[in-house]
């Protein structure tokens, strides 16, 4: 009696464990992560309400594949002050989650490149624009991205005319204007190939 | 919907500002009753007619835009630069960013639509 009460209670044991490891199981959710190869990133798990200590949960470089607790995180990269080391929200659900993060560079290296890109953006401008142009200059030209994109407002000699709006981008070694024609207000159901970020930047040119 | 002009006579005709403001008008209602989607797509469109003194926004169907679905433009009607420019304000103001909006303006050619090289 005694061994079958011990072996009845292995059992119960076993199989709550088995119970819980399951349940453990499903809470968990696959994830892929990738990262430029030079980049180390933090996934920080979003703590509610109290965004005071988020707690960190990963650190990885380059890439990261692996199981998370389903739930609300963060991936904040450290690739130095070339970089935008701004976070992504990361939610970890039933299905597998793939995040690409390209990041960006820093405001400061991007308006470093910006007298250097000026006279070829503005070439490219004119080239499209021959007959036009000569009424307009562009002004506020600002770099984004990794310096592959531009916005810039198109300025009129003239008064009581719009001022319009242009982004560019960089391809090739070569500037061409991707919102074509320059326009007061770039929408992105438009120019759906242009990051949101971006357009949302260049309409507040100001 | 709204019958596309054939003769040289209508094509005169729906040339006429007044009728080509009817017809945004018309469109957009026609378009506005039609489509849930684009009210949950497009928020801002809940909150339009909108009338100011400087101008007027409407909506209707997109003219550039590449949504397949749900393609929708806010048109705006003002005589001025400033009056444009306010427009765009009063859009941020109601919470809503103009990026995500494909925006035609009824009263403005835009002089680089016609002068760029192939």
């Amino acid at each position: 009696v005694k061994h079958w009460l011990i072996v009845a209670g292995v059992l119960v044991v076993a199989l709550g464990g088995l119970q819980w490891f399951r349940s453990y199981e499903d809470s968990l959710g696959s994830v892929n992560i990738s990262l430029d190869p030079a980049a180390r990133a933090e996934i920080v798990q979003q703590l509610g309400e109290d965004p005071g200590s988020p707690k960190t949960v990963k650190s990885f470089q380059a890439s990261y594949h692996g199981k998370l607790k389903m739930g609300n995180y963060a991936v904040v990269p450290h690739a130095g002050s070339d970089y935008d080391n701004s976070s992504t929200g990361l939610i970890v659900g039933a299905n597998p989650t793939t995040l690409s993060i390209r990041l960006d560079y820093s405001d400061a290296k991007l308006k470093s490149f910006v007298s250097g890109e000026s006279e070829a953006i503005n070439q490219a401008f004119n080239a499209k624009y021959p007959a036009v142009s000569i009424g307009y200059s562009l002004q506020k030209i600002t770099l984004y991205g990794r310096g592959d994109w531009a916005g810039a407002l198109v300025v009129p000699g003239a008064a009581n005319q719009d001022s319009l709006r242009a982004i560019f981008q960089k391809v090739n070694s070569q500037w061409k204007i991707v919102t074509d024609p320059p326009v007061i207000s770039i929408g992105t159901p438009v120019y759906p190939n242009i990051p949101r970020d971006i357009i949302v930047k260049v309409n507040i040119l100001n | 919907l709204i019958p596309g002009a054939v003769s040289d006579a209508a094509k005169k005709y729906q040339q006429d500002p007044k009728i080509q403001n009817l017809i945004q008008e018309y469109s957009g209602k026609i378009f506005g009753s039609a489509s849930q989607e684009v009210s949950q797509k497009y928020p801002l469109v809940a909150m339009l007619p909108h009338l100011d003194l400087d101008f007027r926004i409407d909506y209707g169907k997109g003219v550039r835009s590449k949504d397949t679905v749900s393609s929708t433009a806010i048109y705006i009607r003002a005589f001025s630069p400033a009056a444009r420019r306010e427009a765009i304000s009063w859009i941020r103001q109601q919470g809503y960013d103009p990026s995500d909006y494909e925006i035609v303006f009824s009263n403005f050619t835009n002089p680089f639509s016609s002068g760029a090289s192939q």
